[in-house]
């Protein structure tokens, strides 16, 4: 059986299947839905100088970050927070 | 910071939202680099189709011939304007599609873009002058200082950066390289390029990290540095940003200073290895392991490459520079990025923010962050490896290549001087955000050390490998 000491969140993560399922926590909206999170090509690109350079907002690498205009952090849009602030649909 | 930190959301795997935040199949119209497949692949298929009806591309693939008088030159324009303008239409619609779909504005990307092509035409036509060695003008180099000079110096207006592509064309000059590129070669001289760009890439990385660290920079902007020099230059410093949780504010610095190496080893790193008489494919690798982005990579490898049989002592092809550089840097590094941007989110939540409970990164975003231009890249040299199986060598040399890797070889040529001009149009040093004393030492410690082991490495321990590399 593998043993995990000091180092058991590292370890759970990266073998996560292998290992008891952690209690599920509460679910939290992500930040894709969230007001305070942008991430479309154009404001990223304006937002953060020199992405469009040698790189490009439209890049597969960049998946689906963006930016946290509440925490200010560039972050993947799967993240949430206890400040969520639910995204209207656009009417 | 008053409010509490995000974390990842702990809700189920099947959330509408999380679905939602993956792109899913979108991805394959909202990425430019699958955009670069269907362009590149679409060419080379369509480059096949014609070869095998024994049709060619070549008209369309036309490029300034060489020329020692001015009257020369003039006469092949008039001669072949109306390939030109077949050529500046192809081109235009095919990337007018793409960034049209993926909500660019396509009436200001043609006349952005007719600039471009217009500058392209000039400065291929200067590197193909009779004397274009003797005072360094290679294609590569020109267009990067005309477009440094126009951008800093003269400026343009702003809405003209929608033709500045940078990515686009390199990534689409990529998978075009490909199908001139054998499939055997890549599988018999890929295991080196990833060994050779393995080591390189985790020593970089630790120096910068540790180095930055040492200057009392935090984690998340230290792996974000380090991740930049590493890896794959702007690209990795953005998804190592994203996948940690860097502050704003910092993955523009680290850009800032990715930008300004990259755009130094443009230049010193073809001089150093001309001055050190490198083969061809030897300084090929040492650009490919030694420079930080992609397009920069290709400016100094195509300039070292134009070098071949005009500058005294320099052996090898200038094919052999652009492999190798293909190799080591796309094969080598930029594939490995979404397995980075894994591991550093698992420390980045099990070591750095402990109190980030509920956070679980994904390792999809291996695939995710994957630069999917490299199935392309694969994928062409493929086809065109599959055709070459049917032919003996010398009727490969004599029906082939001129019928359909040549025309191929070509549109790539444009694809990159498209590029190199681009990089230099969209650097405007006063827009670059101040990167700070410590963040500049830690990365340009790595870039020491990554400089000197990636020399060792493709110029002493590897180098009977990267001078006869295609010889195999």
């Amino acid at each position: 059986m593998l043993r995990v000491s000091g180092n058991d969140r590292f370890f759970r993560q990266l073998f996560r299947p292998r290992l008891p399922a952690q209690p599920a926590a509460e679910p939290q909206p992500v930040c894709l839905c969230c007001i305070h999170f942008r991430n479309d090509p154009a404001f990223l690109e304006q937002a953060i100088p020199g992405l469009h350079t040698l790189s490009s907002a439209h890049a597969s690498v960049r998946a689906n970050d963006g930016l946290c205009l509440k925490h200010d952090r560039y972050l993947s849009a799967q993240w949430g927070c206890a400040d969520h602030c639910k995204r209207l649909p656009a009417v | 910071m008053s409010s509490p930190a995000p974390t990842v959301a702990a809700s189920a795997p099947s959330s509408a939202a999380e679905n939602r935040s993956r792109l899913g199949w979108r991805e394959l119209w909202l990425k430019e680099d699958w955009w670069a497949i269907w362009l590149g692949l679409g060419l080379v298929v369509t480059a096949t189709l014609l070869f095998l009806q024994g049709s060619s591309l070549k008209w369309i693939a036309v490029t300034p011939a060489k020329w020692s008088t001015v009257s020369q030159l003039g006469g092949h324009f008039a001669a072949n304007g109306v390939r030109y303008g077949a050529q500046f239409a192809l081109w235009a619609t095919l990337f007018s599609i793409p960034l049209r779909v993926m909500g660019q504005s396509v009436s200001r990307f043609i006349p952005a873009f007719s600039f471009v092509y217009l500058a392209s035409v000039l400065i291929f036509a200067l590197g193909q002058w009779s004397e274009a060695s003797r005072y360094n003008l290679e294609p590569p180099l020109v267009a990067l200082l005309l477009g440094l000079t126009i951008s800093n110096l003269i400026g343009l207006p702003r809405w003209m950066d929608q033709g500045f592509r940078v990515e686009f064309y390199i990534k689409t000059g990529i998978v075009l390289l490909g199908a001139t590129l054998p499939f055997t070669l890549i599988v018999w001289a890929g295991p080196t390029a990833i060994l050779q760009a393995s080591l390189v890439s985790i020593v970089t990385f630790l120096v910068i990290f540790w180095s930055a660290r040492a200057f009392g920079l935090d984690r998340q902007f230290s792996a974000t540095l380090g991740a930049g020099g590493a890896v794959c230059g702007v690209s990795a410093a953005i998804a190592i940003a994203g996948a940690v949780g860097a502050r704003k504010e910092h993955a523009p610095v680290a850009i800032t200073v990715v930008i300004f190496w990259a755009i130094v080893m443009i230049f010193v790193l073809p001089l150093a290895a001309q001055a050190l008489h490198l083969p061809t494919g030897v300084a090929g690798a040492w650009i490919g392991t030694s420079e930080f982005a992609d397009a920069a990579g290709f400016a100094a490898a195509q300039a070292y490459g134009d070098y071949a049989g005009k500058v005294p002592g320099i052996e090898g092809t200038s094919e052999q520079a652009v492999w190798a550089f293909t190799l080591m840097k796309v094969v080598g590094r930029d594939v490995w990025i979404g397995i980075w941007a894994f591991v550093l989110a698992i420390i980045s939540t099990t070591r750095w923010e402990r109190d980030a409970d509920g956070r679980k990164p994904d390792a999809g975003q291996i695939w995710w962050r994957f630069p999917k231009f490299v199935i392309g890249f694969f994928a062409t040299s493929l086809l065109i490896t599959w055709v070459a199986s049917a032919y003996s060598m010398a009727d490969f040399g004599k029906q082939v290549t001129p019928a359909l890797v040549a025309p191929v070889k070509d549109l790539r040529t444009w694809a990159f001087i498209f590029c190199f001009f681009s990089i230099g149009l969209t650097t405007r040093f006063r827009d670059l955000t101040h990167a700070g004393r410590k963040p500049f030492l830690a990365f340009t410690a790595g870039v020491v050390v990554n400089v000197a082991l990636g020399y060792a490495l493709s110029a002493v321990v590897f180098a009977d490998h990267w001078t006869h590399l295609v010889k195999h």
